[in-house]
Protein backbone atom coordinates (compact mmCIF):
# COMPACT_ATOMS: atom_id res chain seq x y z
CA UNK A 1 0.00 0.00 0.00
CA UNK A 2 1.84 3.17 -0.99
CA UNK A 3 -0.96 5.34 -2.17
CA UNK A 4 -2.47 5.94 -5.82
CA UNK A 5 -2.57 9.03 -7.61
CA UNK A 6 -5.49 10.29 -9.00
CA UNK A 7 -5.87 12.41 -11.85
CA UNK A 8 -9.77 14.27 -12.77
CA UNK A 9 -9.79 16.69 -16.12
CA UNK A 10 -12.99 18.53 -16.95
CA UNK A 11 -15.17 16.08 -15.51
CA UNK A 12 -18.77 15.97 -15.83
CA UNK A 13 -21.36 14.32 -13.88
CA UNK A 14 -25.37 14.05 -14.37
CA UNK A 15 -27.92 12.00 -12.56
CA UNK A 16 -31.00 11.56 -14.69
CA UNK A 17 -30.83 15.10 -17.01
CA UNK A 18 -29.57 17.01 -14.04
CA UNK A 19 -25.98 17.83 -14.59
CA UNK A 20 -24.54 18.02 -11.10
CA UNK A 21 -20.58 18.47 -11.96
CA UNK A 22 -19.06 20.23 -14.35
CA UNK A 23 -15.40 20.44 -15.58
CA UNK A 24 -14.09 19.32 -11.99
CA UNK A 25 -9.96 18.98 -12.45
CA UNK A 26 -8.14 17.94 -9.15
CA UNK A 27 -4.83 15.93 -8.96
CA UNK A 28 -4.66 13.97 -5.85
CA UNK A 29 -0.69 12.86 -5.34
CA UNK A 30 -0.27 9.30 -3.88
CA UNK A 31 -0.07 9.22 -0.08
CA UNK A 32 -1.73 12.73 0.28
CA UNK A 33 -4.81 13.54 2.27
CA UNK A 34 -7.59 15.76 0.33
CA UNK A 35 -10.59 16.98 2.31
CA UNK A 36 -13.92 18.08 0.24
CA UNK A 37 -15.77 20.59 1.39
CA UNK A 38 -18.97 22.51 -0.14
CA UNK A 39 -22.69 23.64 0.61
CA UNK A 40 -25.43 20.30 1.38
CA UNK A 41 -26.18 19.10 -2.18
CA UNK A 42 -23.82 20.17 -4.07
CA UNK A 43 -22.35 16.81 -5.00
CA UNK A 44 -20.14 15.97 -2.92
CA UNK A 45 -20.67 12.46 -2.24
CA UNK A 46 -21.38 12.26 -6.05
CA UNK A 47 -17.94 13.13 -6.94
CA UNK A 48 -16.89 10.42 -3.98
CA UNK A 49 -19.24 7.60 -5.64
CA UNK A 50 -18.15 8.70 -9.51
CA UNK A 51 -14.24 7.85 -7.36
CA UNK A 52 -15.70 4.51 -6.10
CA UNK A 53 -16.62 3.53 -9.91
CA UNK A 54 -20.12 3.45 -8.72
CA UNK A 55 -21.34 6.66 -10.59
CA UNK A 56 -20.48 7.02 -14.33
CA UNK A 57 -18.89 9.75 -15.98
CA UNK A 58 -20.57 11.93 -18.86
CA UNK A 59 -17.29 13.82 -20.04
CA UNK A 60 -13.55 14.15 -18.71
CA UNK A 61 -10.54 11.35 -17.36
CA UNK A 62 -10.82 10.00 -14.26
CA UNK A 63 -7.53 8.22 -13.73
CA UNK A 64 -6.71 6.54 -10.04
CA UNK A 65 -2.69 4.69 -11.08
CA UNK A 66 -0.71 2.87 -9.03
CA UNK A 67 2.91 4.83 -9.08
CA UNK A 68 4.90 1.74 -8.37
CA UNK A 69 2.96 -0.41 -11.36
CA UNK A 70 0.18 -0.24 -13.57
CA UNK A 71 -2.30 -3.14 -11.55
CA UNK A 72 -5.57 -1.90 -10.84
CA UNK A 73 -5.84 0.13 -7.66
CA UNK A 74 -7.99 -1.06 -4.63
CA UNK A 75 -10.19 1.22 -3.33
CA UNK A 76 -12.09 1.28 -0.20
CA UNK A 77 -14.95 3.29 1.23
CA UNK A 78 -16.16 3.89 4.65
CA UNK A 79 -20.04 5.70 4.50
CA UNK A 80 -21.19 8.21 6.52
CA UNK A 81 -22.60 5.08 8.71
CA UNK A 82 -21.16 1.94 9.50
CA UNK A 83 -23.29 -0.17 6.90
CA UNK A 84 -21.87 -3.52 8.60
CA UNK A 85 -23.97 -6.16 7.35
CA UNK A 86 -25.87 -6.70 10.58
CA UNK A 87 -26.44 -11.16 10.67
CA UNK A 88 -22.28 -10.88 10.26
CA UNK A 89 -20.67 -10.65 13.02
CA UNK A 90 -17.94 -8.12 13.66
CA UNK A 91 -15.04 -9.65 12.38
CA UNK A 92 -16.96 -11.82 9.32
CA UNK A 93 -18.03 -8.52 8.16
CA UNK A 94 -14.08 -7.30 8.15
CA UNK A 95 -13.01 -10.84 7.08
CA UNK A 96 -15.82 -10.96 4.34
CA UNK A 97 -13.68 -8.23 1.77
CA UNK A 98 -10.28 -9.28 3.27
CA UNK A 99 -7.90 -10.44 1.01
CA UNK A 100 -6.61 -14.03 1.71
CA UNK A 101 -6.97 -17.56 0.09
CA UNK A 102 -8.21 -19.31 3.03
CA UNK A 103 -10.69 -18.61 5.13
CA UNK A 104 -8.34 -18.49 8.46
CA UNK A 105 -6.07 -15.88 6.69
CA UNK A 106 -8.38 -14.08 6.17
CA UNK A 107 -10.03 -14.27 9.59
CA UNK A 108 -5.90 -13.51 10.41
CA UNK A 109 -6.11 -10.32 8.45
CA UNK A 110 -9.69 -9.42 9.86
CA UNK A 111 -8.30 -9.64 13.65
CA UNK A 112 -5.08 -7.61 13.11
CA UNK A 113 -7.48 -4.53 10.75
CA UNK A 114 -9.69 -4.61 13.92
CA UNK A 115 -7.19 -4.37 16.38
CA UNK A 116 -5.57 -1.39 14.30
CA UNK A 117 -8.75 0.59 14.82
CA UNK A 118 -8.45 -0.32 18.44
CA UNK A 119 -11.53 -2.04 18.66
CA UNK A 120 -11.42 -4.09 22.36
CA UNK A 121 -10.88 -7.60 21.29
CA UNK A 122 -14.38 -8.47 22.90
CA UNK A 123 -16.33 -6.91 20.34
CA UNK A 124 -14.93 -9.18 17.81
CA UNK A 125 -17.23 -11.41 18.45
CA UNK A 126 -20.45 -9.51 18.73
CA UNK A 127 -23.03 -8.76 16.01
CA UNK A 128 -22.83 -5.19 14.75
CA UNK A 129 -26.37 -4.08 16.51
CA UNK A 130 -24.42 -4.44 19.95
CA UNK A 131 -21.91 -2.04 19.19
CA UNK A 132 -21.63 1.85 19.86
CA UNK A 133 -22.03 4.54 17.35
CA UNK A 134 -18.17 5.11 17.36
CA UNK A 135 -17.10 1.27 17.77
CA UNK A 136 -19.14 0.24 14.85
CA UNK A 137 -17.73 3.28 12.71
CA UNK A 138 -13.98 1.77 13.90
CA UNK A 139 -14.99 -1.62 12.17
CA UNK A 140 -15.97 0.04 9.03
CA UNK A 141 -13.05 1.62 9.01
CA UNK A 142 -11.54 -1.45 9.61
CA UNK A 143 -13.23 -3.09 6.55
CA UNK A 144 -12.10 -0.77 4.78
CA UNK A 145 -8.41 -0.70 5.67
CA UNK A 146 -8.48 -4.68 5.46
CA UNK A 147 -8.41 -4.16 1.81
CA UNK A 148 -5.25 -2.48 2.05
CA UNK A 149 -6.57 -0.01 -0.40
CA UNK A 150 -4.54 2.26 -2.41
CA UNK A 151 -7.08 5.13 -2.42
CA UNK A 152 -9.21 5.47 1.13
CA UNK A 153 -13.06 7.68 0.28
CA UNK A 154 -14.62 8.89 3.66
CA UNK A 155 -17.81 10.12 2.86
CA UNK A 156 -18.70 12.52 6.08
CA UNK A 157 -17.57 9.10 8.02
CA UNK A 158 -17.63 10.48 11.72
CA UNK A 159 -20.80 13.19 11.58
CA UNK A 160 -22.97 10.50 13.05
CA UNK A 161 -21.15 10.24 16.27
CA UNK A 162 -20.85 12.73 19.53
CA UNK A 163 -18.30 15.20 19.75
CA UNK A 164 -15.55 13.37 22.06
CA UNK A 165 -15.24 9.95 19.66
CA UNK A 166 -15.30 12.18 16.68
CA UNK A 167 -11.87 13.91 17.61
CA UNK A 168 -10.66 10.10 18.66
CA UNK A 169 -11.63 9.02 15.04
CA UNK A 170 -9.81 11.28 13.62
CA UNK A 171 -7.04 10.86 15.57
CA UNK A 172 -7.32 7.15 14.55
CA UNK A 173 -7.79 7.65 10.76
CA UNK A 174 -4.58 10.27 11.02
CA UNK A 175 -2.63 7.35 12.42
CA UNK A 176 -3.79 4.74 10.22
CA UNK A 177 -3.13 7.15 7.21
CA UNK A 178 0.67 7.58 8.36
CA UNK A 179 1.45 3.93 9.01
CA UNK A 180 0.06 2.55 5.87
CA UNK A 181 0.36 5.74 3.43
CA UNK A 182 -3.01 5.49 1.44
CA UNK A 183 -4.51 8.24 -0.78
CA UNK A 184 -7.57 9.60 1.24
CA UNK A 185 -10.67 11.44 -0.19
CA UNK A 186 -12.41 13.01 2.76
CA UNK A 187 -15.98 14.54 2.63
CA UNK A 188 -16.95 16.68 5.34
CA UNK A 189 -18.89 19.62 6.60
CA UNK A 190 -17.08 19.69 9.21
CA UNK A 191 -14.36 22.78 8.82
CA UNK A 192 -12.56 21.97 11.52
CA UNK A 193 -11.62 18.45 10.66
CA UNK A 194 -10.88 18.87 7.13
CA UNK A 195 -8.16 21.66 8.40
CA UNK A 196 -6.85 19.36 11.01
CA UNK A 197 -6.59 16.31 8.73
CA UNK A 198 -5.82 17.21 5.46
CA UNK A 199 -2.84 18.00 3.03
CA UNK A 200 -5.32 20.43 1.24
CA UNK A 201 -8.82 21.36 1.10
CA UNK A 202 -11.15 21.84 -1.63
CA UNK A 203 -14.26 23.68 -1.93
CA UNK A 204 -17.38 22.45 -4.12
CA UNK A 205 -19.55 24.79 -5.42
CA UNK A 206 -22.11 26.44 -8.11
CA UNK A 207 -24.49 24.61 -9.98
CA UNK A 208 -23.33 22.33 -11.74
CA UNK A 209 -20.80 22.30 -9.03
CA UNK A 210 -17.28 22.74 -9.79
CA UNK A 211 -13.84 23.24 -7.82
CA UNK A 212 -14.54 27.07 -6.62
CA UNK A 213 -11.11 27.27 -4.22
CA UNK A 214 -8.56 25.01 -3.08
CA UNK A 215 -6.33 25.92 0.33
CA UNK A 216 -3.14 24.31 0.96
CA UNK A 217 -2.65 23.62 4.58
CA UNK A 218 0.84 24.11 5.47
CA UNK A 219 1.27 23.28 8.66
CA UNK A 220 3.59 20.46 9.42
CA UNK A 221 2.89 16.89 11.37
CA UNK A 222 1.85 16.18 14.16
CA UNK A 223 -0.89 19.18 14.13
CA UNK A 224 -2.22 20.96 17.36
CA UNK A 225 -5.61 20.94 17.07
CA UNK A 226 -5.02 25.00 18.82
CA UNK A 227 -2.61 25.85 16.22
CA UNK A 228 -3.13 29.53 15.34
CA UNK A 229 -2.42 28.71 11.36
CA UNK A 230 -4.99 26.00 11.32
CA UNK A 231 -7.13 28.20 12.84
CA UNK A 232 -6.97 31.04 10.52
CA UNK A 233 -7.13 28.62 7.84
CA UNK A 234 -10.37 27.45 9.40
CA UNK A 235 -11.48 31.18 9.15
CA UNK A 236 -10.48 31.54 5.43
CA UNK A 237 -12.22 28.38 4.63
CA UNK A 238 -15.60 29.24 6.02
CA UNK A 239 -15.56 32.56 5.02
CA UNK A 240 -15.25 31.10 1.84
CA UNK A 241 -18.12 28.31 2.24
CA UNK A 242 -20.56 31.21 3.18
CA UNK A 243 -20.03 33.10 0.26
CA UNK A 244 -21.07 29.66 -1.31
CA UNK A 245 -23.80 29.25 0.60
CA UNK A 246 -25.24 32.51 -0.55
CA UNK A 247 -26.25 33.46 2.77
CA UNK A 248 -25.00 35.19 5.88
CA UNK A 249 -23.51 32.85 8.82
CA UNK A 250 -25.40 35.09 11.43
CA UNK A 251 -28.64 33.95 9.77
CA UNK A 252 -28.14 30.26 9.30
CA UNK A 253 -27.31 29.50 12.66
CA UNK A 254 -29.80 31.86 14.38
CA UNK A 255 -32.61 29.15 12.68
CA UNK B 1 -27.63 5.32 38.65
CA UNK B 2 -29.76 2.04 36.98
CA UNK B 3 -27.40 3.27 33.61
CA UNK B 4 -24.03 2.67 35.79
CA UNK B 5 -25.38 -0.61 37.15
CA UNK B 6 -26.39 -1.69 33.30
CA UNK B 7 -22.49 -1.11 32.08
CA UNK B 8 -20.81 -1.93 34.52
CA UNK B 9 -22.10 -5.37 34.28
CA UNK B 10 -22.33 -5.41 30.70
CA UNK B 11 -18.56 -5.39 31.06
CA UNK B 12 -17.87 -7.92 33.34
CA UNK B 13 -20.01 -10.37 31.66
CA UNK B 14 -18.95 -12.34 28.56
CA UNK B 15 -20.12 -10.45 25.44
CA UNK B 16 -21.60 -10.98 22.41
CA UNK B 17 -24.13 -13.81 24.28
CA UNK B 18 -28.08 -13.06 23.86
CA UNK B 19 -29.12 -11.89 27.79
CA UNK B 20 -32.92 -12.58 28.00
CA UNK B 21 -34.85 -11.41 30.30
CA UNK B 22 -34.78 -13.53 33.80
CA UNK B 23 -37.72 -13.65 35.71
CA UNK B 24 -36.75 -13.59 39.05
CA UNK B 25 -39.10 -16.70 40.17
CA UNK B 26 -38.57 -20.16 40.74
CA UNK B 27 -38.69 -23.11 37.99
CA UNK B 28 -41.60 -24.63 39.56
CA UNK B 29 -43.69 -21.62 38.91
CA UNK B 30 -42.50 -21.09 35.85
CA UNK B 31 -43.79 -24.58 34.30
CA UNK B 32 -47.20 -24.19 36.56
CA UNK B 33 -48.34 -20.91 35.69
CA UNK B 34 -48.99 -21.43 32.19
CA UNK B 35 -51.26 -24.31 33.07
CA UNK B 36 -53.61 -22.59 35.45
CA UNK B 37 -55.80 -21.31 32.46
CA UNK B 38 -56.52 -24.24 30.68
CA UNK B 39 -56.55 -25.91 34.00
CA UNK B 40 -59.28 -23.82 34.80
CA UNK B 41 -61.18 -24.40 31.58
CA UNK B 42 -61.59 -27.86 31.95
CA UNK B 43 -62.33 -27.74 35.26
CA UNK B 44 -65.33 -25.17 34.48
CA UNK B 45 -66.09 -27.06 31.33
CA UNK B 46 -66.40 -30.52 33.46
CA UNK B 47 -68.45 -28.50 36.55
CA UNK B 48 -71.03 -27.34 33.79
CA UNK B 49 -71.88 -30.38 32.25
CA UNK B 50 -71.69 -32.31 35.46
CA UNK B 51 -74.28 -29.85 36.73
CA UNK B 52 -76.37 -30.84 33.81
CA UNK B 53 -76.48 -26.72 32.48
CA UNK B 54 -75.64 -27.99 28.50
CA UNK B 55 -76.70 -31.87 28.12
CA UNK B 56 -74.12 -34.34 27.19
CA UNK B 57 -74.83 -34.89 24.06
CA UNK B 58 -74.33 -30.99 23.11
CA UNK B 59 -71.32 -30.85 25.53
CA UNK B 60 -69.82 -34.25 26.77
CA UNK B 61 -67.36 -33.79 29.64
CA UNK B 62 -63.81 -33.84 29.71
CA UNK B 63 -63.44 -37.46 30.53
CA UNK B 64 -65.73 -38.68 27.67
CA UNK B 65 -63.58 -36.85 25.08
CA UNK B 66 -60.47 -38.42 26.61
CA UNK B 67 -61.87 -41.85 26.51
CA UNK B 68 -63.11 -41.41 22.72
CA UNK B 69 -59.83 -40.06 21.60
CA UNK B 70 -57.89 -43.30 22.96
CA UNK B 71 -60.17 -45.32 21.49
CA UNK B 72 -59.83 -43.43 18.02
CA UNK B 73 -56.02 -44.00 18.50
CA UNK B 74 -56.29 -47.16 19.48
CA UNK B 75 -58.51 -48.12 16.53
CA UNK B 76 -55.86 -46.02 14.12
CA UNK B 77 -58.48 -44.05 13.22
CA UNK B 78 -56.97 -40.66 14.48
CA UNK B 79 -53.92 -41.79 13.02
CA UNK B 80 -55.42 -41.97 9.09
CA UNK B 81 -56.92 -38.27 9.72
CA UNK B 82 -54.09 -37.17 11.00
CA UNK B 83 -52.21 -38.99 8.09
CA UNK B 84 -54.34 -37.73 5.35
CA UNK B 85 -54.30 -33.94 6.59
CA UNK B 86 -50.87 -33.75 7.15
CA UNK B 87 -50.16 -35.02 3.14
CA UNK B 88 -52.40 -32.75 2.18
CA UNK B 89 -51.35 -30.08 4.08
CA UNK B 90 -47.67 -30.67 3.00
CA UNK B 91 -48.54 -30.60 -0.70
CA UNK B 92 -50.44 -28.05 -0.81
CA UNK B 93 -47.41 -25.94 1.37
CA UNK B 94 -45.04 -27.09 -1.06
CA UNK B 95 -46.94 -25.99 -4.05
CA UNK B 96 -48.01 -23.06 -2.24
CA UNK B 97 -44.90 -21.84 -0.92
CA UNK B 98 -41.99 -22.74 -3.64
CA UNK B 99 -43.83 -20.80 -6.53
CA UNK B 100 -44.67 -17.60 -4.00
CA UNK B 101 -41.09 -17.34 -3.24
CA UNK B 102 -39.90 -17.96 -6.63
CA UNK B 103 -42.86 -15.22 -7.89
CA UNK B 104 -42.31 -13.12 -4.64
CA UNK B 105 -38.37 -13.10 -5.31
CA UNK B 106 -38.62 -12.21 -9.71
CA UNK B 107 -41.50 -9.49 -9.03
CA UNK B 108 -39.19 -7.93 -6.16
CA UNK B 109 -36.34 -7.65 -8.60
CA UNK B 110 -37.28 -6.67 -11.35
CA UNK B 111 -39.42 -2.86 -10.79
CA UNK B 112 -40.66 -3.48 -14.39
CA UNK B 113 -42.53 -7.23 -13.32
CA UNK B 114 -43.33 -5.67 -10.58
CA UNK B 115 -45.45 -2.91 -12.12
CA UNK B 116 -46.57 -5.39 -14.47
CA UNK B 117 -47.77 -8.24 -12.19
CA UNK B 118 -47.90 -6.55 -9.07
CA UNK B 119 -51.72 -4.69 -9.31
CA UNK B 120 -53.26 -7.85 -10.70
CA UNK B 121 -52.22 -9.63 -7.81
CA UNK B 122 -53.40 -6.79 -5.34
CA UNK B 123 -56.79 -6.52 -7.00
CA UNK B 124 -56.60 -10.22 -6.73
CA UNK B 125 -55.83 -10.15 -2.84
CA UNK B 126 -59.18 -7.96 -2.64
CA UNK B 127 -60.99 -11.69 -2.69
CA UNK B 128 -61.13 -13.47 0.39
CA UNK B 129 -59.58 -16.49 -0.37
CA UNK B 130 -62.08 -18.64 0.63
CA UNK B 131 -64.28 -17.00 -2.36
CA UNK B 132 -62.30 -19.23 -4.49
CA UNK B 133 -63.51 -22.84 -3.23
CA UNK B 134 -66.53 -23.18 -5.56
CA UNK B 135 -64.76 -21.94 -8.66
CA UNK B 136 -61.89 -24.89 -7.77
CA UNK B 137 -64.91 -27.47 -7.55
CA UNK B 138 -65.93 -26.79 -11.14
CA UNK B 139 -62.45 -26.34 -12.53
CA UNK B 140 -60.90 -29.29 -11.06
CA UNK B 141 -63.57 -31.99 -10.01
CA UNK B 142 -64.00 -32.49 -6.03
CA UNK B 143 -61.18 -35.04 -5.91
CA UNK B 144 -57.57 -34.62 -4.18
CA UNK B 145 -56.36 -32.49 -6.63
CA UNK B 146 -58.77 -30.12 -5.99
CA UNK B 147 -57.83 -30.16 -2.04
CA UNK B 148 -54.49 -29.59 -2.56
CA UNK B 149 -54.48 -26.64 -5.53
CA UNK B 150 -56.65 -25.10 -3.46
CA UNK B 151 -54.50 -25.17 -0.12
CA UNK B 152 -52.01 -23.77 -2.37
CA UNK B 153 -53.47 -21.24 -3.31
CA UNK B 154 -54.17 -19.98 0.45
CA UNK B 155 -50.52 -20.46 0.80
CA UNK B 156 -49.49 -18.90 -1.88
CA UNK B 157 -51.14 -15.56 -1.71
CA UNK B 158 -49.34 -14.84 2.19
CA UNK B 159 -46.02 -15.82 0.79
CA UNK B 160 -45.89 -14.32 -2.07
CA UNK B 161 -46.57 -10.72 -0.52
CA UNK B 162 -43.86 -10.94 2.04
CA UNK B 163 -40.90 -12.45 -0.42
CA UNK B 164 -42.28 -9.32 -2.36
CA UNK B 165 -42.03 -6.92 0.26
CA UNK B 166 -38.28 -8.26 1.97
CA UNK B 167 -36.90 -8.29 -1.61
CA UNK B 168 -38.08 -4.62 -3.11
CA UNK B 169 -37.45 -3.33 0.73
CA UNK B 170 -33.79 -4.31 0.86
CA UNK B 171 -31.59 -1.55 2.54
CA UNK B 172 -30.16 -0.27 -1.02
CA UNK B 173 -26.85 1.30 1.21
CA UNK B 174 -26.20 -2.52 1.66
CA UNK B 175 -26.08 -3.61 -1.92
CA UNK B 176 -24.04 -0.19 -2.41
CA UNK B 177 -21.95 -1.48 -0.22
CA UNK B 178 -21.20 -4.44 -1.80
CA UNK B 179 -20.53 -2.64 -5.52
CA UNK B 180 -18.12 -0.42 -3.97
CA UNK B 181 -16.80 -3.40 -2.30
CA UNK B 182 -16.84 -5.42 -5.62
CA UNK B 183 -18.40 -8.65 -3.99
CA UNK B 184 -19.68 -9.69 -7.11
CA UNK B 185 -22.53 -11.75 -7.89
CA UNK B 186 -22.55 -14.51 -6.17
CA UNK B 187 -21.20 -13.32 -2.58
CA UNK B 188 -24.31 -10.57 -3.01
CA UNK B 189 -26.38 -12.86 -3.10
CA UNK B 190 -25.23 -15.25 -0.43
CA UNK B 191 -24.40 -12.49 2.14
CA UNK B 192 -26.19 -9.26 1.01
CA UNK B 193 -29.54 -10.27 -0.71
CA UNK B 194 -30.42 -13.65 0.99
CA UNK B 195 -29.79 -12.74 4.39
CA UNK B 196 -31.40 -9.34 3.89
CA UNK B 197 -34.64 -11.01 2.69
CA UNK B 198 -34.46 -13.85 4.78
CA UNK B 199 -36.77 -12.47 7.97
CA UNK B 200 -39.72 -11.23 5.38
CA UNK B 201 -39.77 -14.76 4.17
CA UNK B 202 -39.98 -16.61 6.70
CA UNK B 203 -42.56 -14.38 8.43
CA UNK B 204 -44.45 -14.99 4.60
CA UNK B 205 -43.52 -18.45 5.07
CA UNK B 206 -45.31 -18.79 8.90
CA UNK B 207 -48.12 -16.66 7.73
CA UNK B 208 -48.19 -19.16 4.46
CA UNK B 209 -48.23 -22.34 7.04
CA UNK B 210 -51.62 -20.53 9.27
CA UNK B 211 -53.25 -19.81 5.83
CA UNK B 212 -52.31 -23.80 4.99
CA UNK B 213 -54.46 -25.14 7.83
CA UNK B 214 -57.29 -23.17 7.26
CA UNK B 215 -57.49 -24.02 3.93
CA UNK B 216 -57.28 -27.49 4.99
CA UNK B 217 -60.33 -27.47 6.91
CA UNK B 218 -62.18 -26.06 4.04
CA UNK B 219 -61.05 -28.22 1.82
CA UNK B 220 -61.93 -31.21 4.05
CA UNK B 221 -65.06 -29.71 5.54
CA UNK B 222 -66.08 -29.16 1.64
CA UNK B 223 -65.76 -32.61 -0.08
CA UNK B 224 -63.43 -35.43 1.47
CA UNK B 225 -63.63 -38.41 2.98
CA UNK B 226 -60.63 -38.74 5.11
CA UNK B 227 -58.76 -36.46 7.33
CA UNK B 228 -59.52 -34.21 10.43
CA UNK B 229 -61.69 -31.36 8.98
CA UNK B 230 -63.43 -34.51 7.61
CA UNK B 231 -63.84 -36.21 11.52
CA UNK B 232 -65.48 -32.72 12.09
CA UNK B 233 -68.26 -32.78 9.41
CA UNK B 234 -68.87 -36.44 10.28
CA UNK B 235 -68.86 -35.63 13.84
CA UNK B 236 -71.77 -33.14 13.54
CA UNK B 237 -73.97 -35.10 11.04
CA UNK B 238 -74.20 -38.16 13.60
CA UNK B 239 -74.55 -36.02 16.36
CA UNK B 240 -71.15 -36.73 17.89
CA UNK B 241 -69.65 -33.65 19.86
CA UNK B 242 -66.84 -35.55 21.62
CA UNK B 243 -65.11 -36.56 17.95
CA UNK B 244 -65.60 -33.33 16.85
CA UNK B 245 -63.82 -31.90 20.06
CA UNK B 246 -61.14 -34.64 19.20
CA UNK B 247 -60.46 -33.31 15.99
CA UNK B 248 -60.41 -29.85 16.67
CA UNK B 249 -57.42 -30.37 19.91
CA UNK B 250 -55.70 -32.21 17.24
CA UNK B 251 -55.77 -29.76 14.79
CA UNK B 252 -54.56 -26.77 17.96
CA UNK B 253 -51.99 -29.58 18.77
CA UNK B 254 -50.71 -29.86 14.88
CA UNK B 255 -50.89 -26.33 14.40
CA UNK B 256 -49.18 -24.78 17.48
CA UNK B 257 -46.21 -27.78 16.84
CA UNK B 258 -46.06 -27.24 13.33
CA UNK B 259 -45.66 -23.22 13.47
CA UNK B 260 -43.40 -24.06 16.70
CA UNK B 261 -40.96 -25.59 14.36
CA UNK B 262 -40.89 -22.40 12.05
CA UNK B 263 -40.39 -20.40 14.75
CA UNK B 264 -37.74 -22.39 16.00
CA UNK B 265 -35.62 -22.14 12.97
CA UNK B 266 -36.94 -18.20 12.73
CA UNK B 267 -34.89 -17.89 16.18
CA UNK B 268 -31.90 -19.73 15.10
CA UNK B 269 -31.43 -18.38 11.56
CA UNK B 270 -32.23 -14.70 12.40
CA UNK B 271 -29.93 -14.88 15.70
CA UNK B 272 -28.24 -11.69 15.29
CA UNK B 273 -31.76 -9.78 15.43
CA UNK B 274 -32.74 -11.17 18.89
CA UNK B 275 -29.83 -9.81 20.60
CA UNK B 276 -30.24 -6.97 23.14
CA UNK B 277 -26.59 -6.82 25.19
CA UNK B 278 -24.67 -3.91 23.80
CA UNK B 279 -20.83 -4.12 24.04
CA UNK B 280 -19.65 -1.68 26.22
CA UNK B 281 -16.90 1.24 25.24
CA UNK B 282 -14.13 0.06 27.53
CA UNK B 283 -11.86 2.57 29.79
CA UNK B 284 -10.71 5.42 27.45
CA UNK B 285 -8.17 3.94 24.75
CA UNK B 286 -5.67 5.93 23.29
Amino acid sequence: MTGATVRLEGVRIGLGDHLVLSDVSLVIPAGSFLAIVGPSGVGKTTLLRALAGTVPLREGRLSIERPQDGSAPQVAFVFQEPRLLPWLRTSENVALVAPGRSASERRQRAYAALAAVHLPERAFSAWPRQLSGGMAQRAALARALVTEPDLLLLDEPFSAVDALTRLRLQDYLLELWERFGFTAVLVTHDVDEAVYLADRVVLLGGRPATVQESFAVDVPRPRDRGDARLAALRARVLGALDREAGEPIAAASGQ
Amino acid sequence: MALQRLSASARDEPLSRTRRERVPTGKLTRWVVPWIVPALIVAGWWGIVAAGWIPSYQLPPPQTVLRTSREMIAQGELLAHLVATLQRLSWGYLLGAVPGIAFGTLTGLSPTLRRAVDPTVQGLRAIPSLAWVPLFLLWFGIGEQARVLLIALGVFLPVYFNVLAAISGLDWRLVEFAQVYRLGRWRTLRFVLIPGALPGVLTGLRAGLSLGWMFVVAAELIAASSGLGFLLVEGQSTMRPDRVLVALLSFGVLGKLSDSVLARIERVVLAWRETIGSVQEAEATP
